[in-house]
Protein backbone atom coordinates (compact mmCIF):
# COMPACT_ATOMS: atom_id res chain seq x y z
CA UNK A 1 0.00 0.00 0.00
CA UNK A 2 2.88 2.30 0.81
CA UNK A 3 4.31 2.23 -2.73
CA UNK A 4 0.82 2.66 -4.14
CA UNK A 5 0.40 5.84 -2.11
CA UNK A 6 3.87 7.04 -3.02
CA UNK A 7 3.27 6.53 -6.72
CA UNK A 8 0.12 8.67 -6.53
CA UNK A 9 1.41 11.25 -4.07
CA UNK A 10 4.11 12.91 -6.11
CA UNK A 11 2.22 13.30 -9.39
CA UNK A 12 -0.67 14.90 -7.50
CA UNK A 13 1.45 17.29 -5.44
CA UNK A 14 1.76 20.03 -8.11
CA UNK A 15 -2.01 19.94 -8.64
CA UNK A 16 -2.58 20.35 -4.90
CA UNK A 17 -0.23 23.32 -4.87
CA UNK A 18 -2.05 24.77 -7.88
CA UNK A 19 -5.35 24.44 -6.03
CA UNK A 20 -3.83 25.95 -2.87
CA UNK A 21 -2.56 28.96 -4.79
CA UNK A 22 -5.71 29.53 -6.77
CA UNK A 23 -8.14 29.12 -3.86
CA UNK A 24 -6.19 30.61 -0.96
CA UNK A 25 -3.87 33.09 -2.60
CA UNK A 26 -5.60 34.25 -5.77
CA UNK A 27 -9.00 33.59 -4.14
CA UNK A 28 -10.42 32.33 -7.40
CA UNK A 29 -12.52 29.24 -7.93
CA UNK A 30 -10.54 27.98 -10.88
CA UNK A 31 -12.01 24.77 -12.28
CA UNK A 32 -9.82 25.08 -15.39
CA UNK A 33 -7.24 23.07 -13.47
CA UNK A 34 -9.20 19.93 -14.41
CA UNK A 35 -8.75 20.75 -18.08
CA UNK A 36 -5.14 21.86 -17.74
CA UNK A 37 -4.32 18.60 -15.98
CA UNK A 38 -5.48 16.66 -19.04
CA UNK A 39 -3.89 19.21 -21.35
CA UNK A 40 -0.48 18.56 -19.79
CA UNK A 41 -0.90 14.82 -20.20
CA UNK A 42 -2.23 15.19 -23.75
CA UNK A 43 0.56 17.43 -24.98
CA UNK A 44 3.20 15.24 -23.38
CA UNK A 45 1.78 11.99 -24.78
CA UNK A 46 1.26 13.37 -28.26
CA UNK A 47 4.79 14.73 -28.45
CA UNK A 48 6.27 11.44 -27.31
CA UNK A 49 4.18 9.74 -29.96
CA UNK A 50 5.70 12.10 -32.51
CA UNK A 51 9.12 11.03 -31.18
CA UNK A 52 10.17 14.26 -29.52
CA UNK A 53 12.56 14.08 -26.58
CA UNK A 54 10.74 13.56 -23.23
CA UNK A 55 12.32 16.67 -21.71
CA UNK A 56 11.09 18.79 -24.59
CA UNK A 57 7.64 17.24 -24.30
CA UNK A 58 7.60 18.04 -20.60
CA UNK A 59 8.48 21.67 -21.22
CA UNK A 60 5.80 21.85 -23.92
CA UNK A 61 3.25 20.46 -21.46
CA UNK A 62 4.10 23.16 -18.91
CA UNK A 63 3.90 25.84 -21.59
CA UNK A 64 0.51 24.56 -22.71
CA UNK A 65 -0.71 24.83 -19.13
CA UNK A 66 0.60 28.38 -18.95
CA UNK A 67 -1.27 29.27 -22.13
CA UNK A 68 -4.48 27.76 -20.77
CA UNK A 69 -4.03 29.84 -17.60
CA UNK A 70 -3.45 32.97 -19.62
CA UNK A 71 -6.61 32.19 -21.57
CA UNK A 72 -8.78 31.78 -18.50
CA UNK A 73 -7.34 34.98 -17.01
CA UNK A 74 -8.19 36.84 -20.21
CA UNK A 75 -11.75 35.53 -20.11
CA UNK A 76 -12.13 37.12 -16.66
CA UNK A 77 -10.44 40.36 -17.65
CA UNK A 78 -11.84 43.44 -15.85
CA UNK A 79 -14.04 41.13 -13.75
CA UNK A 80 -16.47 40.86 -16.64
CA UNK A 81 -16.94 37.12 -16.10
CA UNK A 82 -16.76 35.47 -12.69
CA UNK A 83 -13.78 33.15 -12.13
CA UNK A 84 -16.03 30.16 -11.51
CA UNK A 85 -17.89 30.65 -14.77
CA UNK A 86 -14.68 31.41 -16.67
CA UNK A 87 -13.21 28.16 -15.36
CA UNK A 88 -16.21 26.14 -16.46
CA UNK A 89 -16.14 27.75 -19.90
CA UNK A 90 -12.41 27.18 -20.27
CA UNK A 91 -12.73 23.52 -19.23
CA UNK A 92 -15.49 23.19 -21.80
CA UNK A 93 -13.22 24.55 -24.52
CA UNK A 94 -10.24 22.51 -23.31
CA UNK A 95 -12.24 19.28 -23.70
CA UNK A 96 -12.23 19.85 -27.47
CA UNK A 97 -8.67 21.14 -27.50
CA UNK A 98 -7.43 18.08 -25.64
CA UNK A 99 -9.22 15.73 -28.06
CA UNK A 100 -7.79 17.67 -30.99
CA UNK A 101 -4.27 17.35 -29.59
CA UNK A 102 -4.51 13.66 -28.80
CA UNK A 103 -6.52 12.74 -31.89
CA UNK A 104 -8.21 9.95 -29.93
CA UNK A 105 -9.47 9.50 -26.36
CA UNK A 106 -6.29 7.88 -25.04
CA UNK A 107 -2.62 7.39 -25.83
CA UNK A 108 -0.52 4.67 -24.25
CA UNK A 109 2.96 5.56 -23.03
CA UNK A 110 3.94 2.10 -21.82
CA UNK A 111 6.32 1.42 -24.70
CA UNK A 112 7.86 4.90 -24.60
CA UNK A 113 10.88 6.28 -22.83
CA UNK A 114 9.51 8.95 -20.50
CA UNK A 115 10.97 11.33 -17.98
CA UNK A 116 10.44 8.87 -15.15
CA UNK A 117 11.53 5.68 -16.87
CA UNK A 118 15.25 5.21 -16.84
CA UNK A 119 14.96 3.67 -20.26
CA UNK A 120 16.55 0.34 -19.47
CA UNK A 121 14.92 -1.07 -16.44
CA UNK A 122 12.00 0.92 -15.07
CA UNK A 123 11.27 -0.45 -11.64
CA UNK A 124 8.51 0.95 -9.44
CA UNK A 125 11.06 2.40 -7.11
CA UNK A 126 13.01 4.32 -9.73
CA UNK A 127 9.77 5.67 -11.21
CA UNK A 128 8.74 6.91 -7.77
CA UNK A 129 12.09 8.43 -7.03
CA UNK A 130 12.21 10.26 -10.34
CA UNK A 131 8.63 11.51 -10.26
CA UNK A 132 9.20 12.52 -6.66
CA UNK A 133 12.27 14.49 -7.65
CA UNK A 134 10.56 16.32 -10.51
CA UNK A 135 7.48 17.10 -8.50
CA UNK A 136 9.37 18.25 -5.39
CA UNK A 137 11.77 20.45 -7.33
CA UNK A 138 8.89 22.07 -9.19
CA UNK A 139 6.76 22.59 -6.08
CA UNK A 140 9.61 23.90 -3.96
CA UNK A 141 10.56 26.27 -6.76
CA UNK A 142 7.03 27.65 -6.85
CA UNK A 143 6.96 27.90 -3.05
CA UNK A 144 10.13 29.96 -3.26
CA UNK A 145 8.35 32.34 -5.64
CA UNK A 146 5.63 32.73 -3.02
CA UNK A 147 8.02 34.25 -0.49
CA UNK A 148 9.41 36.81 -2.94
CA UNK A 149 8.06 40.26 -3.70
CA UNK A 150 6.16 38.75 -6.63
CA UNK A 151 4.51 36.27 -4.29
CA UNK A 152 3.47 39.12 -2.03
CA UNK A 153 1.95 40.93 -5.01
CA UNK A 154 0.02 37.78 -5.95
CA UNK A 155 -1.38 37.58 -2.43
CA UNK A 156 -2.23 41.27 -2.57
CA UNK A 157 -4.02 40.64 -5.86
CA UNK A 158 -6.12 37.91 -4.27
CA UNK A 159 -6.85 39.95 -1.17
CA UNK A 160 -7.77 43.33 -2.62
CA UNK A 161 -7.38 43.75 -6.40
CA UNK A 162 -8.94 47.21 -6.32
CA UNK A 163 -6.32 48.51 -3.95
CA UNK A 164 -3.56 46.89 -6.00
CA UNK A 165 -4.84 48.85 -8.97
CA UNK A 166 -4.88 52.03 -6.92
CA UNK A 167 -1.25 51.46 -6.00
CA UNK A 168 -0.46 51.78 -9.68
CA UNK A 169 -0.02 48.09 -10.41
CA UNK A 170 -1.43 46.37 -13.45
CA UNK A 171 -4.01 43.99 -12.00
CA UNK A 172 -4.44 42.05 -15.22
CA UNK A 173 -0.78 41.06 -15.51
CA UNK A 174 -0.92 39.69 -11.99
CA UNK A 175 -4.11 37.83 -12.82
CA UNK A 176 -2.46 36.31 -15.89
CA UNK A 177 0.74 35.54 -13.98
CA UNK A 178 -1.16 33.82 -11.19
CA UNK A 179 -3.38 31.75 -13.41
CA UNK A 180 -0.51 30.80 -15.74
CA UNK A 181 1.41 29.60 -12.68
CA UNK A 182 -1.41 27.46 -11.30
CA UNK A 183 -2.40 26.00 -14.64
CA UNK A 184 1.14 25.06 -15.56
CA UNK A 185 1.41 23.30 -12.19
CA UNK A 186 -1.78 21.40 -13.04
CA UNK A 187 -0.34 20.51 -16.44
CA UNK A 188 2.84 19.27 -14.75
CA UNK A 189 0.67 17.11 -12.55
CA UNK A 190 -1.14 15.65 -15.56
CA UNK A 191 2.14 15.06 -17.32
CA UNK A 192 3.63 13.19 -14.35
CA UNK A 193 0.44 11.21 -13.79
CA UNK A 194 0.35 10.07 -17.41
CA UNK A 195 3.92 8.83 -17.05
CA UNK A 196 3.37 6.93 -13.83
CA UNK A 197 0.13 5.25 -14.93
CA UNK A 198 1.40 4.72 -18.47
CA UNK A 199 -1.24 6.50 -20.54
CA UNK A 200 -2.98 9.81 -21.15
CA UNK A 201 -6.76 9.72 -21.13
CA UNK A 202 -9.25 12.43 -22.04
CA UNK A 203 -11.28 11.82 -18.84
CA UNK A 204 -8.37 11.57 -16.40
CA UNK A 205 -8.90 15.06 -14.93
CA UNK A 206 -12.56 14.73 -14.08
CA UNK A 207 -13.30 16.09 -10.59
CA UNK A 208 -9.64 16.31 -9.69
CA UNK A 209 -9.70 20.00 -8.76
CA UNK A 210 -12.38 19.40 -6.17
CA UNK A 211 -10.60 16.31 -4.89
CA UNK A 212 -7.40 18.30 -4.56
CA UNK A 213 -9.28 21.10 -2.82
CA UNK A 214 -10.56 18.56 -0.32
CA UNK A 215 -7.03 17.32 0.22
CA UNK A 216 -5.67 20.84 0.65
CA UNK A 217 -8.33 21.75 3.21
CA UNK A 218 -7.56 18.54 5.10
CA UNK A 219 -3.89 19.45 4.96
CA UNK A 220 -4.60 22.88 6.34
CA UNK A 221 -6.50 21.45 9.28
CA UNK A 222 -3.80 18.90 9.97
CA UNK A 223 -1.07 21.50 9.85
CA UNK A 224 -2.96 23.73 12.23
CA UNK A 225 -3.20 20.84 14.70
CA UNK A 226 0.44 19.86 14.29
CA UNK A 227 1.99 23.30 14.29
CA UNK A 228 -0.28 26.14 15.31
CA UNK A 229 2.60 28.57 14.92
CA UNK A 230 2.61 30.69 11.83
CA UNK A 231 5.03 29.31 9.26
CA UNK A 232 6.69 31.16 6.46
CA UNK A 233 4.24 31.35 3.61
CA UNK A 234 6.08 29.19 1.06
CA UNK A 235 6.88 26.45 3.58
CA UNK A 236 3.32 26.46 4.80
CA UNK A 237 1.95 26.00 1.26
CA UNK A 238 4.26 23.06 0.66
CA UNK A 239 3.52 21.44 4.00
CA UNK A 240 -0.23 21.84 3.59
CA UNK A 241 -0.20 20.22 0.15
CA UNK A 242 2.08 17.36 1.14
CA UNK A 243 0.14 16.56 4.31
CA UNK A 244 -3.23 16.93 2.59
CA UNK A 245 -2.49 14.72 -0.40
CA UNK A 246 -0.76 12.10 1.75
CA UNK A 247 -3.69 11.95 4.14
CA UNK A 248 -6.21 11.85 1.32
CA UNK A 249 -4.42 8.97 -0.42
CA UNK A 250 -4.02 7.14 2.86
CA UNK A 251 -7.77 7.42 3.41
CA UNK A 252 -8.78 6.30 -0.11
CA UNK A 253 -6.33 3.44 -0.24
CA UNK A 254 -7.30 2.43 3.27
CA UNK A 255 -10.98 2.43 2.41
CA UNK A 256 -10.37 0.33 -0.69
CA UNK A 257 -8.36 -2.11 1.41
CA UNK A 258 -11.35 -2.46 3.72
CA UNK A 259 -13.17 -3.80 0.66
CA UNK A 260 -15.35 -0.76 0.30
CA UNK A 261 -17.12 -0.83 -3.04
CA UNK A 262 -15.34 1.86 -5.10
CA UNK A 263 -18.76 3.21 -6.10
CA UNK A 264 -19.15 4.59 -2.56
CA UNK A 265 -15.65 5.98 -2.35
CA UNK A 266 -16.25 9.58 -3.40
CA UNK A 267 -19.48 9.73 -1.43
CA UNK A 268 -17.85 8.56 1.78
CA UNK A 269 -14.95 10.95 1.29
CA UNK A 270 -17.26 13.82 0.41
CA UNK A 271 -19.37 13.27 3.52
CA UNK A 272 -16.26 12.98 5.69
CA UNK A 273 -14.98 16.21 4.25
CA UNK A 274 -18.26 18.00 4.92
CA UNK A 275 -18.21 16.84 8.54
CA UNK A 276 -14.60 17.85 8.85
CA UNK A 277 -15.33 21.33 7.52
CA UNK A 278 -18.42 21.81 9.67
CA UNK A 279 -16.54 21.03 12.86
CA UNK A 280 -13.43 22.94 11.86
CA UNK A 281 -15.63 25.94 11.03
CA UNK A 282 -13.36 27.48 8.44
CA UNK A 283 -14.56 29.71 5.72
CA UNK A 284 -12.06 30.55 3.05
CA UNK A 285 -13.09 34.02 2.03
CA UNK A 286 -15.40 35.50 4.65
CA UNK A 287 -13.26 34.83 7.67
CA UNK A 288 -11.00 37.76 7.00
CA UNK A 289 -13.78 40.29 7.42
CA UNK A 290 -14.91 38.99 10.79
CA UNK A 291 -13.70 40.78 13.82
CA UNK A 292 -12.54 38.57 16.67
CA UNK A 293 -15.43 37.94 19.03
CA UNK A 294 -13.38 36.98 22.05
CA UNK B 1 -1.11 84.43 -7.22
CA UNK B 2 0.29 80.94 -7.60
CA UNK B 3 -1.21 78.24 -9.79
CA UNK B 4 -3.96 76.05 -8.43
CA UNK B 5 -3.00 72.49 -7.53
CA UNK B 6 -6.43 71.26 -8.48
CA UNK B 7 -8.84 72.92 -10.83
CA UNK B 8 -12.39 71.66 -11.30
CA UNK B 9 -14.03 72.95 -14.44
CA UNK B 10 -17.75 72.65 -15.26
CA UNK B 11 -17.84 69.23 -13.65
CA UNK B 12 -21.04 67.21 -13.93
CA UNK B 13 -21.66 63.60 -13.16
CA UNK B 14 -24.76 61.56 -13.90
CA UNK B 15 -24.51 57.89 -12.97
CA UNK B 16 -25.78 55.44 -15.55
CA UNK B 17 -29.46 54.75 -15.16
CA UNK B 18 -30.11 57.80 -13.00
CA UNK B 19 -32.08 60.68 -14.45
CA UNK B 20 -30.82 63.42 -12.12
CA UNK B 21 -27.18 64.41 -11.95
CA UNK B 22 -25.27 63.81 -8.74
CA UNK B 23 -22.82 66.61 -9.51
CA UNK B 24 -23.99 69.63 -11.42
CA UNK B 25 -21.66 72.09 -13.09
CA UNK B 26 -19.09 72.45 -10.33
CA UNK B 27 -16.27 74.97 -10.68
CA UNK B 28 -13.63 75.28 -7.98
CA UNK B 29 -9.90 75.85 -7.55
CA UNK B 30 -7.75 74.45 -4.79
CA UNK B 31 -4.34 76.05 -4.18
CA UNK B 32 -1.25 74.44 -2.68
CA UNK B 33 -1.52 74.37 1.09
CA UNK B 34 -5.29 74.74 1.15
CA UNK B 35 -7.32 72.76 3.64
CA UNK B 36 -10.81 72.74 2.17
CA UNK B 37 -13.80 71.61 4.20
CA UNK B 38 -16.47 70.08 2.01
CA UNK B 39 -19.77 70.40 3.80
CA UNK B 40 -23.10 68.96 2.81
CA UNK B 41 -25.89 66.65 3.90
CA UNK B 42 -26.20 63.03 2.85
CA UNK B 43 -26.62 62.75 -0.88
CA UNK B 44 -25.35 66.26 -1.54
CA UNK B 45 -22.56 64.90 -3.72
CA UNK B 46 -19.57 65.26 -1.36
CA UNK B 47 -18.36 61.72 -1.75
CA UNK B 48 -19.09 61.68 -5.47
CA UNK B 49 -16.98 64.78 -5.91
CA UNK B 50 -14.05 63.20 -4.08
CA UNK B 51 -14.45 59.98 -6.04
CA UNK B 52 -14.34 61.91 -9.29
CA UNK B 53 -11.23 63.80 -8.20
CA UNK B 54 -9.65 60.49 -7.23
CA UNK B 55 -10.59 58.86 -10.59
CA UNK B 56 -12.75 56.24 -8.94
CA UNK B 57 -15.68 57.51 -11.00
CA UNK B 58 -15.49 59.26 -14.31
CA UNK B 59 -17.14 62.64 -14.81
CA UNK B 60 -19.88 62.84 -17.43
CA UNK B 61 -18.77 66.29 -18.58
CA UNK B 62 -16.16 68.78 -17.47
CA UNK B 63 -12.50 68.51 -16.55
CA UNK B 64 -10.35 68.13 -13.48
CA UNK B 65 -6.78 69.37 -13.71
CA UNK B 66 -4.05 68.37 -11.28
CA UNK B 67 -1.01 70.66 -11.57
CA UNK B 68 -2.43 71.91 -14.88
CA UNK B 69 -2.70 68.44 -16.37
CA UNK B 70 -5.94 66.50 -16.84
CA UNK B 71 -6.19 63.76 -14.24
CA UNK B 72 -7.10 61.25 -16.94
CA UNK B 73 -3.72 61.90 -18.57
CA UNK B 74 -1.75 60.63 -15.57
CA UNK B 75 -0.64 57.02 -15.43
CA UNK B 76 -2.09 55.15 -12.47
CA UNK B 77 1.37 55.00 -10.87
CA UNK B 78 2.00 58.74 -11.23
CA UNK B 79 -1.47 59.50 -9.95
CA UNK B 80 -1.17 57.11 -7.01
CA UNK B 81 1.95 58.85 -5.75
CA UNK B 82 0.22 62.26 -5.77
CA UNK B 83 -3.36 61.73 -4.67
CA UNK B 84 -4.50 59.58 -1.78
CA UNK B 85 -8.01 59.11 -0.40
CA UNK B 86 -8.83 57.93 3.08
CA UNK B 87 -12.37 56.72 3.62
CA UNK B 88 -14.18 55.37 6.66
CA UNK B 89 -13.89 51.92 5.13
CA UNK B 90 -10.30 50.79 5.74
CA UNK B 91 -10.75 47.92 3.26
CA UNK B 92 -10.41 50.64 0.61
CA UNK B 93 -6.84 51.28 1.72
CA UNK B 94 -5.52 48.08 3.30
CA UNK B 95 -5.02 44.42 2.44
CA UNK B 96 -7.05 42.92 5.29
CA UNK B 97 -5.75 39.36 5.26
CA UNK B 98 -2.11 40.35 4.98
CA UNK B 99 0.04 41.34 7.93
CA UNK B 100 0.98 44.85 9.01
CA UNK B 101 4.52 44.42 7.69
CA UNK B 102 3.28 43.10 4.33
CA UNK B 103 0.97 46.07 4.06
CA UNK B 104 3.95 48.34 4.70
CA UNK B 105 5.91 46.74 1.88
CA UNK B 106 2.95 46.96 -0.48
CA UNK B 107 2.42 50.62 0.34
CA UNK B 108 5.89 51.22 -1.06
CA UNK B 109 4.77 49.86 -4.42
CA UNK B 110 3.12 53.21 -4.88
CA UNK B 111 6.57 54.77 -5.05
CA UNK B 112 9.64 53.89 -7.00
CA UNK B 113 11.27 50.87 -5.45
CA UNK B 114 14.60 52.71 -5.16
CA UNK B 115 13.42 54.74 -2.21
CA UNK B 116 12.96 51.50 -0.37
CA UNK B 117 16.24 49.92 -1.43
CA UNK B 118 18.07 52.82 0.15
CA UNK B 119 16.77 51.76 3.52
CA UNK B 120 19.33 49.58 5.27
CA UNK B 121 16.88 47.88 7.53
CA UNK B 122 13.29 48.16 6.30
CA UNK B 123 11.79 46.69 9.46
CA UNK B 124 13.55 49.24 11.64
CA UNK B 125 12.48 52.01 9.28
CA UNK B 126 8.83 50.92 9.33
CA UNK B 127 8.93 50.52 13.08
CA UNK B 128 10.08 54.08 13.74
CA UNK B 129 7.63 55.38 11.15
CA UNK B 130 4.63 53.52 12.58
CA UNK B 131 5.48 54.56 16.14
CA UNK B 132 4.77 58.17 15.24
CA UNK B 133 1.21 57.20 14.45
CA UNK B 134 0.35 54.48 16.91
CA UNK B 135 2.58 52.82 19.45
CA UNK B 136 0.84 49.47 19.17
CA UNK B 137 1.34 49.05 15.44
CA UNK B 138 5.09 48.56 15.56
CA UNK B 139 4.64 45.63 17.94
CA UNK B 140 2.17 43.94 15.62
CA UNK B 141 4.21 43.50 12.47
CA UNK B 142 3.08 39.93 11.94
CA UNK B 143 -0.55 40.52 12.93
CA UNK B 144 -3.16 40.32 10.23
CA UNK B 145 -4.63 43.73 9.59
CA UNK B 146 -8.21 42.45 9.86
CA UNK B 147 -7.78 41.73 13.57
CA UNK B 148 -6.57 45.23 14.45
CA UNK B 149 -9.10 47.60 15.99
CA UNK B 150 -10.79 50.20 13.83
CA UNK B 151 -8.67 52.97 15.32
CA UNK B 152 -5.46 51.04 14.75
CA UNK B 153 -6.47 50.30 11.16
CA UNK B 154 -7.13 53.97 10.45
CA UNK B 155 -3.84 54.94 12.09
CA UNK B 156 -2.11 52.38 9.87
CA UNK B 157 -3.81 53.75 6.76
CA UNK B 158 -2.66 57.24 7.67
CA UNK B 159 0.86 56.03 8.46
CA UNK B 160 1.13 54.19 5.15
CA UNK B 161 -0.07 57.16 3.15
CA UNK B 162 2.57 59.30 4.88
CA UNK B 163 5.46 57.03 3.90
CA UNK B 164 5.63 59.48 1.06
CA UNK B 165 3.27 62.41 1.68
CA UNK B 166 0.95 62.94 -1.30
CA UNK B 167 0.38 66.31 -2.93
CA UNK B 168 -3.34 66.04 -2.40
CA UNK B 169 -5.01 64.20 0.46
CA UNK B 170 -8.73 63.51 0.23
CA UNK B 171 -10.41 62.65 3.52
CA UNK B 172 -13.85 61.19 2.98
CA UNK B 173 -15.22 61.12 6.53
CA UNK B 174 -12.36 58.81 7.44
CA UNK B 175 -13.06 58.97 11.17
CA UNK B 176 -16.81 58.53 11.13
CA UNK B 177 -16.73 54.78 11.83
CA UNK B 178 -14.75 55.29 15.05
CA UNK B 179 -15.98 55.99 18.57
CA UNK B 180 -16.07 59.72 19.46
CA UNK B 181 -12.83 59.67 21.45
CA UNK B 182 -10.83 57.77 18.84
CA UNK B 183 -12.36 59.88 16.09
CA UNK B 184 -11.39 63.10 17.84
CA UNK B 185 -7.86 61.84 18.44
CA UNK B 186 -7.36 60.72 14.85
CA UNK B 187 -8.84 63.89 13.41
CA UNK B 188 -6.54 66.08 15.50
CA UNK B 189 -3.62 63.92 14.59
CA UNK B 190 -4.47 64.03 10.88
CA UNK B 191 -4.67 67.82 11.04
CA UNK B 192 -1.27 67.93 12.72
CA UNK B 193 0.29 65.71 10.04
CA UNK B 194 -1.26 67.79 7.27
CA UNK B 195 0.14 70.91 8.85
CA UNK B 196 3.61 69.41 9.35
CA UNK B 197 3.95 68.19 5.79
CA UNK B 198 2.12 71.15 4.24
CA UNK B 199 -0.24 68.82 2.41
CA UNK B 200 -3.14 70.18 0.42
CA UNK B 201 -6.24 68.54 1.74
CA UNK B 202 -9.98 68.21 1.23
CA UNK B 203 -12.05 66.96 4.15
CA UNK B 204 -15.71 66.03 3.81
CA UNK B 205 -17.88 66.19 6.86
CA UNK B 206 -21.41 66.80 7.98
CA UNK B 207 -20.30 67.64 11.46
CA UNK B 208 -20.57 71.40 11.94
CA UNK B 209 -18.03 71.58 14.78
CA UNK B 210 -15.43 69.82 12.65
CA UNK B 211 -16.21 72.15 9.79
CA UNK B 212 -15.56 75.18 12.01
CA UNK B 213 -12.45 73.89 13.76
CA UNK B 214 -10.43 72.75 10.75
CA UNK B 215 -9.53 74.09 7.38
CA UNK B 216 -8.99 77.47 5.83
CA UNK B 217 -11.72 77.36 3.20
CA UNK B 218 -15.19 75.92 3.05
CA UNK B 219 -17.28 74.64 0.19
CA UNK B 220 -20.91 73.79 0.78
CA UNK B 221 -22.69 71.43 -1.59
CA UNK B 222 -26.35 70.77 -1.88
CA UNK B 223 -28.09 68.67 -4.48
CA UNK B 224 -24.87 68.34 -6.43
CA UNK B 225 -24.35 72.08 -6.79
CA UNK B 226 -22.07 74.49 -5.00
CA UNK B 227 -24.45 76.27 -2.65
CA UNK B 228 -21.92 78.51 -0.84
CA UNK B 229 -18.19 79.20 -0.86
CA UNK B 230 -16.23 80.80 1.95
CA UNK B 231 -12.66 82.04 1.79
CA UNK B 232 -10.29 82.09 4.74
CA UNK B 233 -11.51 85.36 6.16
CA UNK B 234 -15.18 84.54 5.74
CA UNK B 235 -14.71 81.07 7.18
CA UNK B 236 -13.15 82.46 10.35
CA UNK B 237 -16.19 84.62 10.93
CA UNK B 238 -18.63 81.74 10.54
CA UNK B 239 -20.67 80.48 13.44
CA UNK B 240 -22.39 77.18 13.92
CA UNK B 241 -25.72 78.84 13.25
CA UNK B 242 -24.56 80.15 9.88
CA UNK B 243 -23.64 76.64 8.91
CA UNK B 244 -26.90 75.21 10.13
CA UNK B 245 -28.69 77.59 7.81
CA UNK B 246 -26.80 76.06 4.91
CA UNK B 247 -28.52 72.80 5.68
CA UNK B 248 -32.04 74.17 5.36
CA UNK B 249 -33.83 72.80 2.35
CA UNK B 250 -33.17 75.33 -0.44
CA UNK B 251 -36.73 75.62 -1.60
CA UNK B 252 -39.65 73.30 -1.69
CA UNK B 253 -41.61 73.71 -4.85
Amino acid sequence: MFTAILSQLFPLLPLALAVYISFFILRATDLTLDGSFVLGAAVFAKMLELNYAPMLAGIAALTAGMLAGTGVALIQRKQKIDSLLAGILATFVLLSVNLLIMGRPNISLLAKVTLVSTGINASDLSVNILSGAYSSILCLGVCLILVTRYGLLLRAFGDNPNLLHRLGKNVETHRIGGFALTNSLAAASGCLTAQTIGYADIGMGFGLTLTALGAVILGQQLLQKLSPKHLLHGIQAFAVCLLGVAFYLLATNGLLRLNLNPIYLKMVLGLTLIMFLRTANICTTKRIYESPTT
Amino acid sequence: MNHPLLEIKNLSYTPQGLSRSVLNNINYKIYPGDFVILLGSNGSGKSSLLKTIDRRTEATTGDILLSNKKISHYSQKEFASQVITLTQNTVDSLFPSLTVLENCFLALERLSIKTFLNQQNPKQFFSTHLKQFNNNLAHHFSTHVSVLSGGEQQALVLALSMLHPPKLLLLDEHVSALDPKAAEHLLKFTAKIIDEHKITCVLTTHDLKTALRFGNRLLALSNGKVSREFNEKEKKALTQEDLLNLYLPPQII
